[in-house]
């Protein structure tokens, strides 16, 4: 049994539209800090949409319509008035397809921290050098700061990304597939990491690797059609799911 | 017996004077007879242009002819420094004025507009390419010039480089807009969701990633607007007044101006055949085609490592620690650089103009904004941005209706039925314009018939059977670098092929032949372009069930490609219907009051020239000079249309 411990973000009555189409359905759920939470689902289920609405990636979405709240800090992320870049700010995002800058290693981490007004060459030496060795990359690339990002493999260019997340100092980070597209050895580096981040922050990924959510998560969503079918303890989930439609889901009899 | 099968085992090979052949070889063969036609005339340009110019090269000298400053005809002086200056001149006017407004509009339309919106206002910078230079000329010259002439204090003539540069500016325009925002919306979506989901505003991702991942593409577009602005001919031939000189002092932007393709088009008329003078035309041409080929060879080549940036075939190279290192350093030194270069383009432009006390002001004025915008609230500097950006995309499509409104409201008026069908009369003063529609009709029609088969055949050769080759790259190239070739060189060429060698005279048959070696490379490349994005899949589908090679490509690759073919076709048919330059010394005259017989050797009247006509040398035929240029207008923007209409139907029909 997990101990207790707080809420960072809560989802409440959250419906969301692209156009007419409902993509997400009245979905309530919390994510409990310092923990990794999983939400599994087969393709189309509205997991990644529901992951987007807690940074509100989805606001670059054309004919996108949210309704409902996400609280986060105390205040409904939702609201017109949200500073959405402070918001992206505490709330970072990993992708699915690993999506470094066409420049250098160093600078795709200190992008942010220049966005955010940070200049002093020595402080962001030091960011560089805190951030790639949190993302376990620093062994790898200490010496070849100056080279493009892009010269990486697959596995490292995500593990940059995931420094480049980290070099803003978000409270959150939202990962989204982040291993559908590495190989099985640069998968294991990013989940092992995902376990050393959560010491110091929040996790919450979507996956389609069943598997991954088992090992990794602390907590776990299932939904399908666009509803959170059930959301739990993963351990719970994975061995005695209260829905029937959970149980066929992660005994692979559809999806 | 299954029905069929006899025609099913039909062999498909014939014997020809004793030796198999396979009917689809025999096809190959045809096929790449007409191809080669495409290379004698890649080979035959240059070859014919060059060789005109040899007399002035052994007469003058290359050097005396490049270096001197003279260019006097008349007492036998052809020194092409003048004019190759004045060339560069109105050529970098007009970037000043083409870059910040087709960059700006490239980045609203791409980044700022929303979704339904990008489509109509891709459709403005199409209509901007679609207008002929002879009417750009002609709006520049009714419009742009006197009030050039009654807004600029101290102007004494409104002709002037200032009006060519302008005209030029917005001519160049479509080219940057179309070719920077094809760059910057194919900048990956991923890097604009990684940098937004940093916090960053629309804006700092805009102006920190989106744009310097396409920088290449914006760089390429910006040097194919100067390729595109330096070839131009009739609307600079009409409104930059040209007087072989120098602006005195040089900022003089009043002062009058001539470049090389205006030269070429008023002296080509009227130059005696075989003098050192009309071979000095030819290597004023060969100078121009040079330039233009430099110009037009770097841009394809930094689009190409843009395509490599993001798409890597190669494996990046590994470099030594000690280079990445002096990398570093130089990216450091580079940014100090471009701070640097940026302030002086700044203080020379104002110091000129306006003196050094406002080029110190405007450099401290840049230094603190670039300074306070730092501090400022990122999203304060987003609204002032996007502020500016939609001003631009405003003024951008304000020019357009500007144009056609001044043309349309002045042309309609004028326009009856009477001015369609009649003659012209009172040396173009009255009357109407029947012969300059029928002969614009003729050359065009004619032209199709010639240029679209053999386009079309060579476009098949080159996509489907043409090895890649060293050979076949060079044709590729050649093919590409005619597309880009300055319209008045085409001219010449089919002067000194048709009208002189072969000897047809100032007639259709010589307009037909050197129109069509104008739109030549345009079918070709976009044919070959066409067929090329038929998936692989469906010719291997017709392959495995035993079709031939060219049954495949008649029963399935065309049909899929005809929309790209046809709209690449129609295309630059409007392109044909609209050149004044290419027919002015092969196929036109001035004018007609009565047609004889249809013959292919007798010249023709045609709407741009007779436009050109009446505009510099009937200057009060005010009313059907409007009317003539809302015709040509007319009948060129329908052809655009009908190609828009085409490519909008099929792209809803067709997905892969």
């Amino acid at each position: 049994m997990i101990k207790m411990s707080t809420n960072v973000i809560e989802i409440k009555g959250l419906n969301l539209w692209y156009g007419e189409n409902q993509a997400l359905h009245d979905v309530n759920m919390q994510v409990k800090r310092n923990s990794i939470t999983a939400l599994i689902g087969p393709s189309g289920c509205g997991k990644s949409t529901l992951l987007r609405s807690i940074n509100r990636m989805n606001d670059i979405i054309d004919g996108c319509r949210v309704e409902g709240d996400i609280m986060f800090q105390d205040k409904n992320i939702l609201a017109p008035e949200t500073d959405v870049m402070a918001l992206r700010k505490k709330i970072g995002m990993i992708f699915q397809k690993p999506n470094p800058f066409p420049m250098s290693i160093k600078d795709n981490v200190t992008y942010g921290p220049r966005l955010h007004g940070v200049t002093d060459r020595e402080s962001l030496d030091r960011l560089v050098e805190e951030c790639i060795n949190k993302s376990a990359l620093w062994s790898e690339v200490q010496d070849r700061l100056g080279t493009s990002a892009m010269s990486l493999s697959g596995g490292q260019q995500q593990r940059l990304c995931i420094a480049r997340a980290l070099s803003v100092n978000p409270e959150v980070i939202l990962m989204d597939e982040p291993t559908s597209a590495l190989d099985p050895i640069a998968t294991n580096k990013i989940e092992d990491l995902a376990q050393e981040l959560k010491k110091d922050y929040t996790v919450v990924i979507v996956t389609h690797n069943m598997q991954q959510a088992s090992r990794i998560s602390d907590y776990t969503g299932f939904m399908y059609m666009g509803k959170l079918i059930e959301f739990d303890e993963t351990e719970k989930i994975f061995e005695n799911p209260s829905e029937e439609l959970t149980e066929r889901y992660i005994t692979g009899r559809f999806g | 017996m299954v029905d069929g099968k006899e025609q099913i085992n039909r062999v498909k090979t014939r014997v020809i004077m004793g030796r198999t052949v396979h009917e689809d070889d025999l096809i190959k063969y045809g096929l790449m007879a007409v191809a080669s036609l495409a290379v004698v005339i890649v080979l035959g340009i240059i070859g014919l242009i060059a060789e005109g110019s040899m007399m002035a090269v052994r007469d003058i000298g290359l050097w005396n002819f490049l270096n001197g400053d003279v260019w006097r005809p008349h007492r036998e002086q052809y020194g092409a420094y003048h004019l190759i200056v004045g060339t560069l001149l109105v050529t970098i006017g007009a970037i000043v004025i083409a870059l910040p407004l087709g960059l700006g509009a490239a980045i609203f339309i791409s980044e700022l507009a929303p979704k339904r919106y990008r489509e109509p206002l891709k459709l403005v910078s199409e209509v901007f390419s679609g207008i002929p230079s002879v009417v750009y000329g002609f709006f520049g010259l009714v419009v742009l010039v006197p009030f050039l002439l009654n807004n600029v204090p101290g102007a004494t003539a409104g002709q002037s480089w200032l009006a060519g540069s302008i005209l030029l500016g917005i001519m160049a325009l479509p080219t940057i807009i179309s070719v920077a925002e094809d760059a910057i919306s194919s900048v990956p979506t991923s890097y604009r969701e990684a940098s937004l989901a940093m916090g960053a505003t629309r804006w700092q991702t805009t102006s920190r990633v989106v744009v310097p991942a396409a920088i290449s593409g914006i760089s390429a577009a910006t040097i194919l607007g100067i390729g595109r602005a330096m070839g131009e001919t009739m609307a600079v031939l009409m409104v930059t007044g040209n007087a072989p000189i120098f602006p005195e002092p040089l900022t003089n932007l009043m002062s009058p101006i001539r470049t090389i393709t205006a030269t070429i088009a008023m002296e080509m008329k009227e130059v005696a055949y075989g003098t050192t003078h009309f071979s000095a035309l030819f290597l004023l041409a060969l100078v121009l085609f040079v330039i233009v080929l430099l110009v037009n060879t770097i841009s394809r080549v930094i689009m190409r490592r843009m395509r490599e940036k993001f798409n890597p075939t190669k494996p990046p190279k590994i470099r030594s620690e000690r280079f990445i290192v002096v990398q570093e350093k130089a990216a450091h030194m580079f940014q100090l650089v471009r701070y640097a270069v940026m302030m002086g383009v700044i203080w020379v432009i104002v110091e000129l103009w306006f003196g050094a006390d406002a080029a110190m002001g405007a450099v401290i004025a840049v230094i603190v904004l670039i300074i306070v915008t730092r501090y400022t609230d990122p999203r304060w500097n987003q609204r002032l941005a996007h502020g500016i950006l939609s001003l631009v995309m405003l003024v951008v499509v304000g020019l357009l209706l500007i144009i056609i409104t001044d043309i349309v409201s002045n042309g309609l008026p004028a326009l009856s039925a009477e001015f369609i069908s009649e003659f012209p009369s009172q040396g173009g003063r009255g009357g109407g314009i029947y012969p300059a529609i029928l002969g614009t009709l003729k050359l065009v029609i004619g032209t199709i018939v010639i240029a679209v088969p053999i386009g079309v055949v060579s476009g098949i050769y080159l996509s489907e059977y043409a090895k890649d080759t060293r050979w076949t790259n060079f044709i590729r190239g050649g093919i590409d670098n005619l597309a880009g070739t300055p319209s008045v060189v085409f001219g010449l060429f089919g002067m000194a092929a048709f009208v002189i060698y072969f000897d047809f005279g100032v007639s259709l048959l010589a307009g037909w032949l050197t129109l069509s070696c104008l739109i030549l490379p345009v079918i070709v490349r976009t044919t070959e372009e066409a067929v090329k994005r038929v998936p692989k899949e469906l010719k291997e589908a017709s392959l495995a069930l035993g079709a031939t090679k060219w049954e495949t490509i008649t029963k399935v690759v065309l049909p899929a490609a005809f929309p790209g073919v046809i709209t690449g076709t129609i295309l630059s048919i409007g392109r044909a219907a609209g050149e004044t330059a290419p027919i002015m010394f092969t196929a036109v005259v001035a004018y007609q009051t009565r047609l004889g017989d249809f013959s292919v050797t007798d010249p023709v009247m045609a709407l741009p020239y007779h436009l050109y006509f009446l505009a510099t040398e009937v200057p009060d035929a005010y009313d059907n000079q409007y009317a003539t240029a809302l015709v040509l207008l007319i009948i060129v923007l329908s052809i655009y249309a009908a190609a828009t209409f085409l490519r909008y139907h099929y792209s809803k029909k067709i997905n892969w």
